[in-house]
């Protein structure tokens, strides 16, 4: 199959795991991201993806022009993003996305683009000989009347969960992904995101979950019957399973989902081995007790391993922006300092960016499942 | 002093509190650990018993009275200035130009003409240097999902134009981001065409209206012929609501409270006349510099009712809704008072008081010449609150100056039970070094503080039945 070579669009912070590992991408998809354009507000033209999100280093420099980038590439990759819902941004995607089309690049994208324009896509591309797709991976629908039970998984599980949502879980699993695929693994990934569906993965079956209208018992039941098809077909050595939404609540206006799809995954599987991303803040070592008894009897879910994010969940001052979640994203200076708080007062935590991390956890992966 | 457990001491009519510094807690205690912690802090030797013993003991197990004090007057957000600086600014402020068509008694800008800080001046912001403040704040706007731009003036519709051509710019240049507008204005000048432009654009519009016409132009008049400017203002508001769907929506509405004016009206007028707009602030009137406010008896009198109505409220017995303007705006500001009221384990080693901002941060004030300063509220003329300029940048001295205004009486605020609570910002203290005159606004701070915790335990009075007992 000939490789396409492929614009990612728009990048922003939260997707900047798949430029970094880019290679899961190929390996799925045979479609080679080369170029990537940011939203103009970012001015990242000739920036690392890096600046990004502070990861480490991409080497991937990104471009300010989309149509150039383009003309470089076979397809476009149209990523949805929080983005989307400004109204005169979306037009200026529309905007580019009708230049694709009339350059025949094949449009992919992670979800539908709101209506009227998918409609219009669907049609427009045709017109242009070029493919207009969501390049998705779903498990069939699950017959409702045969769930009778919670029947127990036999595939290792290990699972990324994160006290707040966005809080470098993504960055993580994709590490994880990758380090446990090249040691030779069979590998089964649930994203806590679409975007996971781009690397081989399945997305959590979140949208099915809440909008499911059964009752709470029957979801359990429902998300068990989901992870039994995926291991029927997939035959995995091990489920890379990312839990969507945080498990903690940030304030009044930003519920994190309560920890709904954590304690939804504790009752209708067992956790092998948890992993918990924390924001880049000082807590108090107690603290970080507390929120793992927490993480143990509320969500079933008893934690293995802390690891740093970069993030730090800031209030947003403006009444108008009350409901948006704001993040500080740190250097992997301001991070090291974190850690040395940390070591200080002699709390084992690992750093969620970082590539030794992710062979630690699959190394003690390995040690606790002997 | 050190040794003792770091409280102040409260009563009220019915029970004795101590305010807890470490945990930031009231906590109630017995009459006879009250006398005994009094008589302990003004120097005496009291005598304990078994049961004050006990009480103490009980206190502590649970993390109160601890004896920390702050170690260092330091404000720890300077570890972060760099990123914040860099990546997460949130609010940039452009002053368009110092020239208004309103003399209103109480703007800086009219109380700047007669003193020194800054006055009304034909100063106007070119397109140059607003493309400058745009592109400085955008380069520094990564991590904020919502950047907001406000327009500032004197009036600012006075350089309609300059708007127009910012707020197109800046929906290119900010394009994917949730870019919020916002601007204050006397609104005299608004037009239909203006207002659907701003309503289509997603504009906050803060209007400022005092009241009833008596109350309005007492202290609002227009420049040209010192005659009253409410017809001015609430005519052409009301002539575009009627003409434009939502554009009510749009507005704040601002009204400065007088001391010397009826209360009373203030609540009728907006209850009356402007009950279908859907925001209306209150606040007290500033003073100008080196005065002080007459608070008659029967302001106070007026203002009391106010403050009880916005307690029942806040206890469930008054639909907030339904209260008047100023009971609603305490109402607010209770709420608001009572989630500062974080408890948390103790006190760090390393901390500011709770006044000074992050100046540049929150809010970046640019005036018409591209001075940088924390606020709208800063002089212009002061060299403490100039905190740069778009050609050299930020000035990372004086921002940490600004930040670190406790250093001025560093051991006063180790020692002082409101530390985390102050309220004392650069402007306040703003060419102020005398320790005596500093020291009498932090008595001033302390008050407000005290007067909010006792509002605060009125409250948990009222929820245990402390009133009908």
């Amino acid at each position: 199959m000939r490789v396409q070579k492929a614009l990612l669009y728009p990048l922003v912070r939260e997707n900047v795991p798949l430029v970094r590992f880019r290679k899961l991408v190929e390996q799925e998809f045979s479609l080679e991201i080369v170029e990537a354009v940011s939203p103009p507000a970012y001015h990242v033209d000739g920036k690392d993806a890096s600046y990004l999100d502070e990861g480490e280093n991409t080497n991937f420099i990104l471009s300010g022009d989309f149509d150039k980038a383009m003309g470089r590439c076979d397809c476009i990759l149209l990523a949805k993003t929080e983005e989307w819902s400004y109204s005169e941004y979306l037009l200026e995607i529309v905007d580019h996305l009708i230049t694709a089309c009339k350059n025949h690049k094949n449009i992919y994208c992670t979800q539908k683009l709101p209506e009227p324009y998918h409609t219009f896509f669907q049609a427009y591309a045709g017109r242009y000989s070029v493919e207009f797709s969501v390049l998705e991976k779903k498990i069939p629908p699950l017959d409702i009347n045969r769930l009778d039970r919670i029947y127990p998984i036999h595939t290792p599980i290990l699972a990324v969960a994160g006290m707040n949502e966005d809080c470098g879980e993504f960055g993580l699993q994709l590490g994880l992904l990758q380090t446990l695929r090249e040691e030779g693994y069979r590998v089964s990934y649930v994203g806590s995101n679409e975007y996971a569906e781009w690397t081989g993965g399945y997305a959590f079956p979140r949208a099915e979950l809440e909008t499911l209208p059964y009752s709470f018992e029957i979801k359990i039941k429902y998300l068990n019957a989901w992870f039994r098809k995926l291991e029927e077909a997939e035959a995995p050595d091990v489920i890379l399973l990312g839990i969507p939404g945080g498990t903690m609540p940030i304030d009044e206006y930003n519920l994190n989902s309560c920890g709904y799809f954590a304690y939804l995954t504790g009752c209708a599987v067992t956790v092998d081995f948890t992993v918990l991303t924390i924001p880049c803040v000082e807590y108090l070592p107690e603290y970080l007790t507390q929120c793992q008894e927490d993480m143990k009897y509320r969500y079933h879910l008893p934690v293995d391993c802390l690891c740093l994010s970069n993030i730090q969940i800031t209030p947003p001052v403006l009444e108008e922006a009350k409901t948006i979640v704001e993040k500080d994203v740190f250097s992997a200076k301001r991070v090291g300092r974190m850690m040395d708080l940390y070591r200080e007062k002699d709390v084992e935590i690992l750093e969620a960016e970082n590539a030794k991390t992710y062979r630690d956890i699959v190394k003690r992966l390995y040690a606790k499942l002997g | 002093m050190n040794d003792m457990p770091f409280v102040h001491l409260m009563k009220s009519p019915y029970c004795y509190y101590v305010f807890d510094v470490n945990t930031n807690s009231i906590v109630r205690v017995s009459k006879e650990l009250y006398e005994y912690l009094l008589n302990e802090q003004q120097g005496r030797n009291p005598l304990s018993t078994v049961e004050i013993e006990r009480e103490k003991t009980s206190l502590m197990e649970k993390g109160y009275l601890k004896t920390k004090h702050p170690k260092e007057i330091d404000n720890p957000n300077i570890d972060d200035m760099e990123y914040l600086f860099t990546h997460h600014l949130r609010q940039l402020v452009l002053q368009v130009t110092q020239q208004c068509n309103f003399r209103c008694s109480y703007c800086p800008y009219t109380v700047g003409d007669d003193y020194v800080q800054r006055g009304h001046s034909a100063n106007r912001m070119d397109w140059e240097t607003a493309k400058a403040a745009i592109d400085f704040f955008a380069d520094r706007t990564r991590d904020v999902p919502s950047p907001a731009i406000s327009f500032y003036g004197g009036e600012p519709l006075l350089e309609k134009d300059l708007i127009i051509r910012c707020v197109e710019y800046c929906k290119k240049r900010f394009a994917g981001k949730n870019l919020i507008f916002s601007m204050t204005t006397n609104a005299s000048l608004l037009t239909e065409e203006l207002a659907r432009y701003f309503l289509k654009s997603h504009f906050k519009l803060m209007i400022s209206l005092d009241g009833p016409p008596e109350i309005h132009d007492r202290n609002r008049r227009i420049a040209s012929n010192g005659e009253g400017s409410f017809r001015a203002v609430y005519d052409t508001v009301m002539s575009l609501a009627e003409k434009i769907p939502g554009f009510l929506s749009c507005i704040d509405f601002n009204a400065v409270v007088d001391p010397q004016n009826d209360i009373s009206k203030v609540n009728r007028f907006f209850s009356n006349q402007l009950s279908q707009a859907n925001h209306i602030r209150a606040g007290l009137v500033d003073p100008p510099p080196g005065t002080t406010l007459y608070f008659s008896p029967e302001y106070q009198q007026k203002q009391k009712t106010q403050e009880l109505l916005a307690m029942l409220a806040v206890e469930g017995y008054v639909d907030p809704q339904k209260l008047p303007l100023i009971a609603k705006n305490e109402y607010e500001q209770i709420k608001d008072n009572i989630n500062k009221m974080s408890p948390h384990m103790q006190l760090p080693d390393r901390m500011m008081h709770g006044g000074p901002c992050i100046p540049g941060y929150r809010k970046l004030f640019v005036t018409t010449t591209g001075t940088l300063l924390p606020c709208e509220k800063c002089s212009e003329t002061s060299e403490e609150m100039n905190i740069g300029n778009l050609n050299d940048g930020f000035d990372f001295e004086n921002i940490k100056k600004l930040m670190n205004g406790g250093n001025r009486v560093e051991q006063d605020c180790k020692d002082c039970w409101a530390i985390e609570n102050c309220d004392i910002c650069g402007v306040k203290v703003d060419g102020i070094h005398d320790p005596r005159e500093l020291r009498r606004i932090c008595r001033s701070s302390r008050l407000n503080f005290e007067h909010r915790l006792n509002q605060i335990i009125a409250l948990r009075e009222m929820e245990e039945g402390g009133l009908s007992e």
